[in-house]
């Protein structure tokens, strides 16, 4: 894609150029709505110009926009207001009690609107530095930020804390962090010891959202967190509930106004209640994921939750883990529990207990196998498609 | 690997047991996960391991890993220690 450039009335930025000091800066400030673009295959100036001629041209100027994966895997553009996203910079300073904080390291991608709300946004809301990195392509010099230096804030997700934390020197420790955010995947609870050790200095927080919340429902001090998947209770200026069919749905003064997908506009209403997509459960107030939508599936007429089980894997395993669709020899759908790096035998026999605790056998994995190197995308999530044609190792099946 | 160990190693794997779970006096009723849907992975385990396919009647009939080795040795696999 070329230079920031305009399209349909909106400034564009691509991730690239938003790494250059004063371009995103500069973009923002000017009255024209700003489009903030991955540089990602299928995603090109075509794309964003389809997309952006779908927008309602009175959201051409105060507004911004930025893109994730629809459910079905195609791409969407999300539109929100600059000046509600301003208010909720202000919302996650005081949920996560940032006034010590005087610059923020940024990690991941400024596409990502984790990145981009809880980073970029309330640095330029509350006037801090923000200290823009190459993430996991430049670890040394990101080390290197985090070890010393003025109180700092990071975003990570789970991925990305265990390359930091592989790469970092022993007895070294990043003393300079006094914030940890995680959200993009469930919270590592089975690495939060490692995560105090790495950051001695930090407060952990468990940031729950979406990307048409823009992105934050919920902020929790990882200390509050009572169990696996507990995401706590609603921002102020939001609304949780469940729906009858257990799907977590919000909603917030701060979100989206409106969906580009499949180069259809869809407008988001004042009072409109809009899905998370994930599977919750209310408990006294606070709410607790259980699953995902789009990892529940049916087998032998059970419905099976592979986020639920990979929370309960996260228990008794510190590295990574992910699950991918596979049938078993009589054609029924299963799943195979995927760790990495390659577990003990010993370590594959705690996993399996968990199942077993756990779960009914029709929600164990056809096969425990590991990957030397778990793939990843750029925002550090584990990426599936890779996965599936990785080289792996099988430690364990279940004669079906 | 002899006849012995592949058939532990199978009721392992099938009921999620640790090793100090298993005993070759072991029953059904001592496994909480000797199931229905148990005992469907443990006929395709020993077809899978020993070559012989369990008929329905004998798969349900079985009620301990005695009873597995009896009928395998009955039908010429023998588990000589």
């Amino acid at each position: 894609m070329a230079a920031a450039g305009t399209i349909h009335g909106w400034t564009v930025v691509t991730d690239e150029e938003a790494l250059t000091p004063g371009v995103l800066e500069r973009a923002w400030d000017a009255p024209s709505s700003t489009l903030l673009a991955p540089l990602r295959r299928g995603v090109d100036a075509a794309w964003f110009d389809r997309a952006l001629a779908a927008v309602p041209p009175e959201l051409k100027v105060g507004h911004y926009a930025l893109l994730t994966s629809g459910s079905t895997g195609e791409p969407k553009l999300i539109v929100g207001s600059r000046a509600r996203t301003e208010r909720l910079a202000g919302v996650i300073h005081a949920a996560q009690r940032n006034e010590p904080v005087e610059r923020a390291v940024v990690l991941l991608p400024l596409t990502y609107s984790y990145a981009f709300v809880n980073q970029w946004v309330w640095a330029r809301v509350h006037g801090r530095r923000v200290e823009l990195t190459r993430g996991a392509s430049e670890v040394p010099r990101v080390l290197e930020l985090l070890r010393d230096g003025a109180p700092a804030m990071v975003c990570l997700v789970g991925p990305l804390f265990t390359m930091l934390s592989q790469a970092l020197p022993a007895g070294v420790r990043l003393e300079s962090v006094v914030r940890v955010n995680f959200a993009g995947g469930a919270f590592p609870h089975g690495q939060l010891e490692a995560v105090q050790a790495a950051f001695p200095n930090a407060e952990i927080f468990n940031n729950y959202g979406c990307a048409e919340a823009l992105p934050r429902l919920t902020i929790t001090p990882a200390a509050q967190l009572q169990a696996v998947g507990d995401i706590g209770v609603a921002l102020p200026g939001i609304s949780l509930q469940v729906d009858p069919d257990g799907e977590l749905r919000f909603q917030s003064e701060y979100g989206a106004l409106g969906v580009v997908e499949a180069g259809a506009w869809r407008a988001v209403g004042p009072g409109d209640w809009l899905g998370t997509q994930d599977l919750a459960v209310e408990e006294g107030g606070r709410f607790r994921l259980v699953g995902r939508r789009s990892e529940v599936y049916k087998r032998y007429g059970e419905k099976i939750s592979t986020a639920q089980q990979l929370q309960a894997v996260r228990e008794v395993w510190s590295g990574q883990a992910a699950t991918m669709p596979a049938r078993d020899a009589q054609g029924e759908a299963g799943h195979v529990l995927v760790l990495s790096p390659p577990p003990t035998d010993e370590q594959v026999r705690a996993v399996l207990k968990v199942f077993r605790a756990r779960f009914p056998r029709a929600h164990w994995p056809l096969r425990v196998e590991s990957t030397r190197d778990m793939p990843v995308s750029s925002n550090g999530k584990i990426d599936s498609a890779a996965l599936a044609v990785a080289e792996r190792q099988v430690h364990w099946q279940q004669p079906a | 690997m002899s006849n012995r160990e592949k058939l532990k190693k199978l009721i392992l794997d099938v009921f999620l047991l640790d090793e100090s779970e298993f005993s070759f006096d072991l029953k059904k009723q001592q496994v909480d996960t000797w199931d229905s849907l148990g005992v469907v992975s443990l006929a395709v385990g020993v077809h899978q391991t020993f070559g012989y396919h369990f008929t329905p009647e004998e798969a349900t009939s079985i009620q301990s890993v005695a009873d597995i080795i009896k009928l395998l040795e009955s039908k010429g696999i023998s588990f000589d220690a």
